[in-house]
């Protein structure tokens, strides 16, 4: 039974759990405009492009009115129009006005919303003193400038990663946004996990933009660029090109790549298949033995550099196993040693990844050898959109090509990597000693797929009941850390995501909201479903390579153990 | 019920005033001495800038939130800024549109930049160089402040420009012509708006009382008090904090609270 009833310019609406007019709008299918209204995030109700009238004729903001039985709301009265172009009016004009230049342009609210309602000539001039950018993080760029205050990246800092290092400063014509002691980004605890460039409505916060160096490797000549392909970044790529979230799109952006001058693509999902393997031996050594329990993922890079920055007491929980990323990439630089010398080329390896943390983890010092980077550039899925363009390629008619072998093959389980639950799935099914398709499907009605934030699996193995975790967003892992410190929960295994729904919602990917993130998932469970083997081990080249001398080699080549900052 | 105002301006006594259910305007300024130097009242500010402005035709209406709810006055003001017939009423609406940019806080959007432009649009009509075009442009950009602003304060904004316009619209476009003949002729400092400020209080040491006993500038938090024992000491301004410790220990009441420039 619906509590009330309320009418959205004349449209019939049934009420229930939602908390705002502004959510009953949605519900109803009108997407009332706003820049600062974040379902996911807590009302703030800054940018006063949500008014909406009720039927008194009162004027008030959608966001932070509480729907009531019998109302009428009306969405678009000559009045309502006209107090939103003049708000959009004075943000322009307190905004830079060098769209062109501007690295969100296409894809910016701000530059979106003056279009929709035809702003055309500003009355005011940008009376500003400039802020200096911020150009020191290696995931995102900053430009102060461009803000314009509406908090989301304060709001989604604090409350679904827990790290709380953007805040307000400052008050009236002089409020602005700062880091933590307004040091530059690099120098506090930012995880770059970039979930504040996501959320961003304009070109504020954005990915470091890394096209360029990619174009000087594939015109280099002399550089063999050999590139990976992220799980999760084939079922985002799509939306850019009207193609629906979730469908698998690897192949066609396999031949886009082969077509802007890529010499090799492969798959990531090779290297999930090796950190599953080294994953799992751990974790059944662990089990066995008993020591630093439970084990904590250590995938994701923005997770890896929280653990360092503020709960060092976990670090001997983290997987010493490398994340597929760098699993592949150190495989591929090794096994190309011999072949660079051979024909004088040097390799030169791209990811493309869903996620800005990549870019901070490749540039980790820990991960070179011989003096280069394993991974010598990361690129978003956004970065990977905007080269496609740049080229002038028409996605959606691209004949299909398949990744290249050997490093072009992985299982379902590597595919599932990209989302919350994944890997722990995927290494439970590799840890399982029942084989069957029963057992997948065990594991897969365990309670490790989901929507939840924090999940919870108990799964025999052998004669345990070994208990899994999975969460997504720092704030809930925080608290989930908490627990555990306190002996609240016992657990075995940890899987921890920075990014809400996993890497599939990487602040990299195309924006979009929490029901095309979920479909992402889903997309990459139906990859799993029709995949050619859905276990790491049953991988062939991986057999192969471990039958040849990657099992001695483990060691050095796959693990790494985090240490603590030494400065601390 | 008896609510305390502070009464400012162009009056005899400016201060506190004791203000009782149904008394009118014109007794809350009788209170406060009346007019200074006998001139006639023009108008009075009740609040800060998103307080409202009346004038002399108000001034036998009850000072209570349900009489005043027409004029945009809200429950909290209580500060009434008194300005005489000398005064511009231009001048006075553009100092307490400039009190916008110091108190606001600046969180949403329309209050944030629309103040900014208010301001902005001010200094125009202020020195002469703001056009009929212009100055509807201020009035829209108040109007859609008053409606659609988060909280209160910024709600506000409008109501006194609008009263001021609606009183003395011959002023307004005295300076949209370039020349007001009451700036040009009051020579008198201006009426500020707001509280009388934090700042313009000091704590000063009476040199004829102090005996030197250095009891003060020991219990000083900030260390403001310097002196040498048996002759005056003396508090160092620009660290006092304004605890009031040193006036509650001073054994010969030589410490004193006093208004830097009344």
């Amino acid at each position: 039974m619906a509590k009330g009833l309320m009418y959205i310019d004349n449209i019939r609406v049934e009420f229930d759990e939602e908390p705002t007019v502004m959510a009953v709008c949605r519900k109803a299918g009108v997407e009332v405009p706003n820049f600062c209204f974040h379902s996911d995030l807590s009302v703030y109700g800054a940018c006063r492009m949500c008014m909406v009238e009720d039927e008194n004729g009162k004027i008030d903001a959608a966001c932070t009115m509480l729907p009531k039985d019998g109302m009428h709301i009306r969405t678009n009265t000559a009045k309502l129009l006209h107090y939103r172009r003049m708000i959009l009016e004075l943000l322009l004009s307190a905004h830079c006005r060098d769209c062109t230049l501007c690295d969100k342009s296409g894809n910016c609210r701000l530059q979106d919303m003056a279009m929709r309602f035809g702003i055309h000539n500003m009355r005011f001039q940008d009376t500003r003193k400039p802020i200096e950018n911020d150009e020191s993080s290696p995931a995102i760029s900053i430009d102060y400038n461009k803000c314009i205050l509406c908090g989301d990246c304060v709001r989604v800092c604090q409350e679904i990663e827990g790290i709380g290092n953007l805040h307000f400063a400052g008050h009236g014509p002089d409020l602005r946004i700062i880091t933590t002691g307004d040091q530059p980004i690099s120098a506090t605890r930012c995880i770059s996990c970039g979930q504040c460039s996501a959320v961003c409505p304009t070109g504020a916060i954005v990915v470091k933009n890394e096209i360029g160096e990619a174009w000087k490797a594939i015109h280099d000549l002399k550089k063999r660029v050999v590139v990976q392909i992220a799980p999760a970044v084939r079922v985002a790529i799509g939306e850019a090109y009207e193609i629906p979230a979730g469908e698998n799109v690897l192949d066609k952006l396999v031949s886009a790549l082969k077509i802007m001058g890529v010499d090799e693509v492969y798959d990531t999902i090779f290297g999930a298949d090796l950190t599953v393997r080294e994953e799992g031996a751990e974790f059944m050594r662990r089990l066995e033995s008993g020591e630093n329990l439970p084990l904590m993922t250590s995938c994701c890079p923005a997770w890896v550099k929280h653990v360092e920055n503020d709960r060092p007491q976990f670090i001997k929980n983290l997987s010493s196993a490398l994340s597929p990323m760098q699993m592949f990439a150190t495989v591929l630089k090794d096994r190309y040693r011999e072949k660079d010398a051979e024909d004088g080329r040097e390799t030169y390896h791209i990811a493309i990844m869903p996620c800005t943390a990549k870019k901070m983890e490749a540039a980790r010092p820990e991960f070179r050898r011989f003096g280069v980077p394993n991974v010598d550039l990361v690129l978003t899925t956004q970065e990977v959109i905007k080269m496609i363009k740049e080229s002038g390629i028409r996605f959606t008619a691209l004949e299909k090509e398949s990744p290249d072998l050997p490093f072009g093959m992985g299982s379902g389980a590597g595919e599932i990597f990209g989302t919350a639950g994944g890997v722990a799935e995927a290494v439970i099914r590799h840890c399982l000693p029942d084989k069957s398709k029963n057992g997948l499907r065990m594991i897969s009605h365990s309670g490790l797929r989901g929507t939840e934030q924090l999940r919870f699996a108990t799964i025999p193995i052998g004669d345990r009941q070994v208990r899994v975790a999975v969460v997504h967003g720092l704030a809930e892992a925080d608290r989930l850390l908490d627990k555990i410190e306190s002996g609240e929960v016992q657990l075995d295994l940890v899987e921890v995501m920075t990014c809400r729904t996993g890497c599939v919602g990487g602040a990299g990917q195309p924006t979009a909201l929490m029901g095309s993130k979920r479909k992402r998932a889903e997309g990459l469970y139906e990859l799993d479903r029709s995949a050619l083997f859905k276990r790491a081990e049953r991988n062939p080249v991986l057999n192969m390579m471990y039958a040849q001398d990657l099992a001695e080699r483990s060691h050095e080549l796959l693990h790494h153990q985090y240490k603590a900052p030494e400065n601390e | 019920m008896v609510k305390e105002y502070l009464v400012k301006g162009d009056v005899c006594v400016p201060g506190k005033v004791m203000v009782a259910d149904g008394m009118t305007i014109r007794q809350v300024i009788e209170e406060a001495g009346g007019m200074a130097d006998g001139k006639n009242l023009k108008a009075v500010q009740i609040g800060g800038p998103s307080g409202t402005l009346l004038c002399a035709d108000q001034l036998d209406l009850s000072l209570d939130a349900k009489t005043l709810a027409p004029f945009g006055f809200r429950r909290g003001d209580s500060v009434i800024t008194v300005l005489d017939e000398g005064r511009c009423i231009v001048d006075a609406v553009d100092r307490f549109m400039k009190q916008t940019q110091t108190d606001f806080c600046g969180k949403c959007v329309s209050c944030r930049e629309g103040t900014r432009r208010i301001t902005e649009l001010f200094d125009a009509l202020m020195n002469g160089s703001l056009n009929e075009d212009g100055f509807q442009l201020l009035l829209d950009i108040a109007e859609m402040v008053s409606v659609t602003g988060f909280c209160a304060l910024g709600k506000g904004v409008y109501d006194t420009l609008k009263n001021a316009y609606q009183f003395f619209p011959e002023e307004f476009h005295a300076h949209m012509a370039g020349s007001c003949a009451l700036c040009a002729a009051d020579t008198r400092p201006p009426v500020e708006p707001g509280d009388i400020p934090y700042d313009r209080r000091r704590i000063v040491i009476d040199p004829s009382l102090c005996r030197g006993c250095s009891r003060c500038a020991r219990s000083c938090h900030a260390e403001a008090i310097f002196g040498v024992i048996k002759s005056p000491f003396t508090i160092d301004q620009k660290k006092c904090v304004k605890c009031f410790t040193c006036m509650d220990l001073c054994a010969f009441g030589a410490i004193r609270e006093e208004e830097i420039d009344g």
